[in-house]
């Protein structure tokens, strides 16, 4: 019941974030001289009504879910992983590069091999660390954002000099495409929903039975919880956070690679955007749980592609749906905003006087 | 829990005001939005888009393709536009205009290319122009502006201002119009100071100001004495970067004069704008073009701006850059490309 409870209140708080972030941005709509029903309508109406707006909603949902696996697995064990897109990119590198200059391999073959590249990639750059924070006490908060920027200056790099498709019709810094053989199947004709939906529910799944029924999940979430204790039980801290950087780096380098093979298919300067980062708030609002994620990658991939519809139809100008992102995960990372913990401290004289009632 | 209990109902009663609020708005507004743009629609019947890579307050590329579509605008047909668009969304964008009943689609950049191509046979009804785009087939059509002439003129201003012989070029992308300017640009410098040597740099992120100012101020301590900046949104940058350091600077389109206004001397604008309109009027007339064809200084897309009060902008460094323009708008200059 307790459970239950915890969870409902969970959801509860990220619909009022969400609801607060609307009325915000609508006031400022109107003050703009914007209509927000309409652009709400628009909203909403461009992200789930019918069948390509909805598939298109699952198309932004899918690197969302293995960027946010890949913040909360660490998360759980104690970690703050801000590399997702560092190693989202390499990841994606991994894959062109199989994609690209592996020939003659059936589909059936080739796309596994590219899918496990990208994993492969992903994971060794998270590997990377793991190990830094393990032999150096390197702070995971700086060694990430530092080999994000390594990541991305790579590839900036590659796709301008060695890998550069010098056949194209543009003179656009970018790779080869992906060949045909390792392109990711599409699941609904006549619309881009791809099997890497597939893969992001298998993902989680994954996420779930490796963190509640395996014995390194226990590990992982003990050495989260409380590492003094691990350590007297006998785990060893440092194995299991290098094991879940490396599935960390796992999930992203894949969030990588399917958007790679099914979306993009050709390696370009700053094509990952921000999902690198939005995996972060996914993770947050998701509650580090494999169900919350889902739910939360699919709010956020309805609202990118809602948000386009709003822009597109409605000419609400960009920035504005950019504030109403920001406003809600500023609103779900702020949630103890809604606890009464934090109204109590505020106001200490209310709360001393009901402490003599009390006893 | 009694507190709290006031608390939440004193949040919902404001979410609940708030949310009033915004709904009384719109009932007011409204009927007098529809009055007002329904009627205009139907005149003309015409519904066009534009999908921009960048975002329309950068004074240059995007603002004045932007200033196009809204001279189309007054004529009567109903606008919409997206900025900010990365080559992942650009297919979708294309696919919700097209099946909204857009029935003109402007392509903001040759970036899109590709993605266009793979969707304009899905909606055959649809017309796609690709601004600086290279292809025409079918229901695409592309036309071209001359980036080298930009660049050209750029060059001339700096390579008849500089007195260090020394001048600095900031781009932003490895795109063909960023190429072709800065090709011009080297031309331009030598073409009115064959001593004079340029450093070019392509920081790679048209919206990195810091990365453009930085780049500018390398350049400034290199001993570059006039700056000019062609990075779209990033533009701002170099400019700051010349007037902190006190060293002339050429803008690419115009509102800068409040971020330099000291050390600008002057801009040269490509209007998008002009071949924006142009094509949409050729598209009323059913006379879109089937051959390439590119928009100069010829056709007034590429001009010069104001002159800034400037001591390094003297009369006669004006009249020869009046006169270097005036022949290339009269066909005698052949700018190279990249």
């Amino acid at each position: 019941m307790k459970r239950i409870c915890a969870k409902a209140s969970g959801f509860f708080t990220a619909a009022v974030s969400i609801l607060l972030a609307c009325v915000i941005t609508g006031i400022l709509m109107y003050g703009m001289g914007y209509n927000p029903l309409d652009a709400y309508y628009q909203l909403f109406f461009g992200a789930v009504v019918g069948l390509s707006a909805l598939s298109e909603s699952v198309v932004k949902m899918v690197p969302l879910v293995f960027t946010g696996l890949s913040f909360a697995i660490a998360k759980r064990s104690g970690l703050v992983n801000l590399g997702a897109t560092g190693q989202l990119y390499i990841g994606a590198l991994c894959t062109t590069v199989v994609g690209v200059y592996v020939t003659g391999l059936p589909a059936a073959l080739h796309i596994p091999l590219a899918l496990a590249a990208g994993c492969a990639g992903g994971a060794a750059y998270g590997a990377v660390v793991g190990f830094l924070k393990n032999r150096f006490q390197a702070n995971e908060l700086i060694t990430t954002i530092m080999l994000n920027e390594i990541a991305t200056e790579l590839v900036n790099c590659l796709v301008d000099g060695p890998m550069k498709d010098l056949d194209a019709l543009t003179k656009f810094p970018q790779s080869k495409a992906i060949l045909d053989s390792a392109v990711l199947p599409k699941i609904l004709t006549g619309t881009r929903l791809h099997a890497g939906f597939l893969l992001a529910l298998l993902a989680v799944a994954l996420y779930g039975v490796f963190m509640k029924r395996t014995k390194w999940g226990y590990e992982l979430r003990v050495v989260g919880m409380n590492p003094s204790a691990a350590r007297t039980a006998g785990m060893s801290v440092q194995r299991t956070q290098l094991l879940a950087m490396l599935l960390a780096g796992g999930f992203a380098g894949l969030a990588g690679s399917i958007e790679m093979l099914a979306i993009q298919k050709r390696l370009m300067q700053s094509f990952a955007g921000n999902l690198g980062f939005d995996g972060i708030a996914v993770a947050l609002l998701g509650g580090n749980q494999p169900l919350g994620i889902l739910l939360s990658a699919f709010l956020f991939g309805m609202m990118s592609n809602g948000s386009n519809k709003m822009q597109m139809l409605s000419n609400v100008p960009s920035a504005v749906i950019y504030l109403m992102q920001g406003l809600i995960i500023l609103f779900v990372v702020g949630r103890y905003l809604y606890s009464k913990k934090l109204w109590e401290g505020l106001i200490p004289q209310r709360k001393s006087r009901r402490e003599e009632v009390r006893p | 829990m009694s507190i709290w209990k006031k608390f939440a109902c004193a949040f919902l009663a404001l979410t609940m005001l708030l949310a009033l609020a915004a709904c009384g708005g719109t009932d007011e507004e409204s009927p007098a939005q529809e009055g007002g743009e329904a009627p205009a629609a139907e005149e003309s019947g015409h519904k066009v888009a534009m999908i921009l890579p960048g975002s329309i307050t950068d004074m240059s590329w995007n603002y004045s393709s932007y200033e196009g579509l809204k001279q189309i605008e007054a004529t009567g047909a109903e606008i919409s536009y997206q900025e900010q668009v990365d080559t992942a969304q650009v297919e979708d964008s294309i696919r919700t205009y097209a099946s909204s009943g857009f029935d003109l689609i402007y392509i903001g950049s040759n970036i899109f290319e590709e993605q266009t191509l793979a969707v304009a046979p899905d909606f055959p009804d649809t017309t796609f122009i690709i601004i600086s785009g290279a292809t025409i087939q079918d229901n695409v059509y592309s036309f071209q502006m001359s980036d080298a002439e930009k660049g050209f003129l750029m060059g001339v201003v700096a390579g008849l201002a500089t007195e260090s012989n020394s001048v600095g070029l900031v781009s932003s992308v490895k795109i063909t119009p960023m190429l072709n300017a800065e090709a011009g640009f080297k031309y331009g410098v030598s073409y009115v100071n064959p001593d004079a040597s340029v450093s070019s740099v392509i920081t790679g992120d048209s919206s990195d100001i810091a990365a453009t100012k930085e780049t500018a101020k390398a350049m400034i301590s290199a001993g570059a004495d006039v700056i000019a900046a062609n990075c779209n949104a990033a533009s701002s940058g170099p400019i700051e970067a010349a007037e902190e350091d006190g060293v002339c600077c050429v803008a690419p389109g115009n509102g800068y004069e409040s971020i330099a206004p000291s050390t600008l001397l002057t801009s040269v604008i490509m209007d998008n704008g002009v071949p924006v309109y142009n094509m949409y009027e050729r598209y009323l007339a059913g006379e879109l073009p089937t051959e390439l064809y590119e928009y100069t200084a010829k056709d007034g897309v590429v001009y010069m701006g104001e002159w800034q009060d400037n001591a390094k902008a003297t009369d006669e460094v004006k009249a020869k850059v009046q006169e270097v323009y005036e022949d290339l708008a009269a066909g005698n200059i052949t700018v190279p490309t990249a």
